[in-house]
Parts: C-alpha cells; sequence; structure tokens
C-alpha cells in the first residue's frame, strides 16, 4: 500500500493504518523536534503533538506537497510555537535564576567554565535568526536534500545554501568569541 | 572547555548526539492513545449555541416541574364550612358582655 493509499484508509477510519503512518515518521519528526528544542522530552512531547493534529487534519491533506513536506511544516509550526511560550514561561525564573548567581558574587569567567561544549553549542544554535536555524536543523539533522528543505521552507534552492553557509559562519563565530577554536 | 578544539567537529558531535538520541518506542500507543482521548472529550462538548439551548431548556424543565409539583399538592385539613345547627351550644354572648363590664 503507498502513501496515498494509506491516507485514504485512514480517512475512511481505519485507525490501524495511521499507526504505520506513525512508526514511519516518528523519527524524523523526533529528530527535527530534538534539533530545535535539544530535549528529548520536549521533542516526544512536541512529536505526540503533531501526529495528534495532523490525524485530525488530515482531510485538509491535498496532496500538492509531498506527505513529508507537510509533515514537516506542521512539526517545524508546532516546535517554533512550543518555543515561544517556554520562553514566556521561564522569562520570570530566568530572573530568578541571574539574581540568585548575582547574589553568589560569580565571575562570568567562572560561569563559562562551568558550561560544557554541548551547552555552549546549544545556546550559539538557538542564537541563530530561526531561517538559518531550521535550514541547519533539515540539513544537518535530516540530512534533506537542498530541493526538499526549499520546499518546506517555501524558498528556493540557492536561498537554502545561502542560509547554511551563514548559519555556519555565525556559529563559529557565536562560539569562538566564547573561545573556542582559537 | 578546550579552547583548542576544532569548532566543526565540536558541532558535528553535538548533532551527532542529539541524532543518536532514543525517543519513547512507544510513541504511536501514545499518539494513537490521545487521538481516543480528544474523540471521547469531544462528544461531550457541545458548541455554544447547543449549549445556551440546553440551558435554557433544563431551566424551563426545572421552572415547569417546580409549577407541576406545587399544583400536585393537597392539604389534608381543609377548612370547610359548617353550620351550628344547635341553638344550645351557641356562643354565650353574656359572657362576653361579663367580661366588658369587669
Amino acid at each position: 500500500m503507498d502513501e496515498v493509499e494509506l491516507i485514504h484508509s485512514i480517512l475512511e477510519g481505519d485507525q490501524q493504518n495511521y499507526t504505520i503512518l506513525i512508526k514511519q515518521y516518528q523519527s524524523s519528526v523526533f529528530r527535527t523536534a530534538m534539533g530545535l528544542l535539544h530535549n528529548k522530552e520536549d521533542a516526544e512531547e512536541i512529536a505526540q503533538d503533531v501526529f495528534v493534529k495532523v490525524y485530525q487534519s488530515l482531510s485538509s491533506f491535498n496532496g500538492k506537497a509531498a506527505f513529508s513536506t507537510w509533515l514537516y511544516r506542521i512539526t517545524i509550526n508546532t516546535s517554533l510555537n512550543y518555543l515561544q511560550k517556554k520562553k514566556r514561561k521561564t522569562f520570570w525564573a530566568g530572573l530568578a535564576d541571574i539574581l540568585q548567581v548575582a547574589s553568589k558574587d560569580k565571575s562570568a569567567e567562572a560561569l563559562l567554565t562551568e558550561r560544557s561544549d554541548h551547552a555552549v553549542i546549544q545556546q550559539a544554535l538557538d542564537a541563530l535568526p530561526e531561517k538559518q536555524r531550521l535550514a541547519f536543523v533539515f540539513t544537518k539533522y535530516e540530512e534533506l536534500p537542498q530541493r526538499q528543505v526549499a520546499e518546506i521552507m517555501n524558498i528556493s534552492e540557492g536561498a537554502v545554501e545561502q542560509l547554511v553557509i551563514r548559519a555556519k559562519n555565525n556559529l563559529k563565530k557565536i562560539l569562538e568569541k566564547e573561545g573556542y577554536g582559537a | 572547555m578546550s579552547s583548542k578544539k576544532d569548532i566543526d567537529q565540536l558541532i558535528n558531535n553535538f548533532v551527532a548526539a542529539e541524532k543518536d538520541t532514543a525517543f519513547n518506542p512507544f510513541l504511536s500507543t501514545r499518539v494513537m492513545a490521545a487521538i481516543d482521548k480528544q474523540r471521547t472529550e469531544k462528544l461531550f462538548v457541545l458548541s455554544p449555541v447547543w449549549r445556551t439551548a440546553v440551558i435554557a431548556l433544563s431551566l424551563f424543565i426545572a421552572v415547569f416541574t417546580g409549577i407541576a409539583a406545587g399544583n400536585l399538592y393537597q392539604s389534608k385539613n381543609d377548612v370547610t364550612d359548617t353550620v351550628l345547627m344547635n341553638d344550645a351550644s351557641m356562643e354565650n354572648f353574656a359572657l362576653y358582655n361579663q367580661m366588658s363590664n369587669e
């Protein structure tokens, strides 16, 4: 059974076939969410949300683009919305942390040495502009061809290439500022 | 933190570590459970128009039932007018007259 037939059967009420579709794409959705959120629990929550949303709006999938392209778009929208909500939630918690750190009189240098390499790279990735981050995640995490990334992001293939180059350069700049590769 | 580390290598290691993160193998089960839960909840969630109609109907039924129940009530102590036919037991007016003269 091909993908279109599978979707038709799900729309006709065959719930069991949706499990097949989930298993086919769960790793892609999880990896994309992981690349944007850098947290296993959050990425799992997003993957679950994405598949529930997809099931509910499967009838609106018109088949003009590939199913995977549609799925990736839903994944990035859900992940970015989740990040925004999380940022708002953690604003006050973060402020409290800063005040706590300041009260302990720790120098910025001391704090920097405490952070692991992974935490620094994660922060550098999060600091990238949204489009650069998305292009980076799709090419590095998902290893998608530029053509598909361009389709998902609704931009030209050349623009994708430029975004990835800029993302890598910006990452290097940020990490050099942090003392890496010197 | 090593400042000598190659940045590209660091980034590649980071990406590889995140890519290799294992996810819950029961994701599909969780998704199907969430879909079923939402479907069940939807059955009990009414649209705003229907909700208003149901509230109005409930109110009408409550008032109507109240009125009907009130009308069903019949007092057992019915007061009936009686005519006292026995003159011998008629009220003693003389007694009242006596009291007012005291």
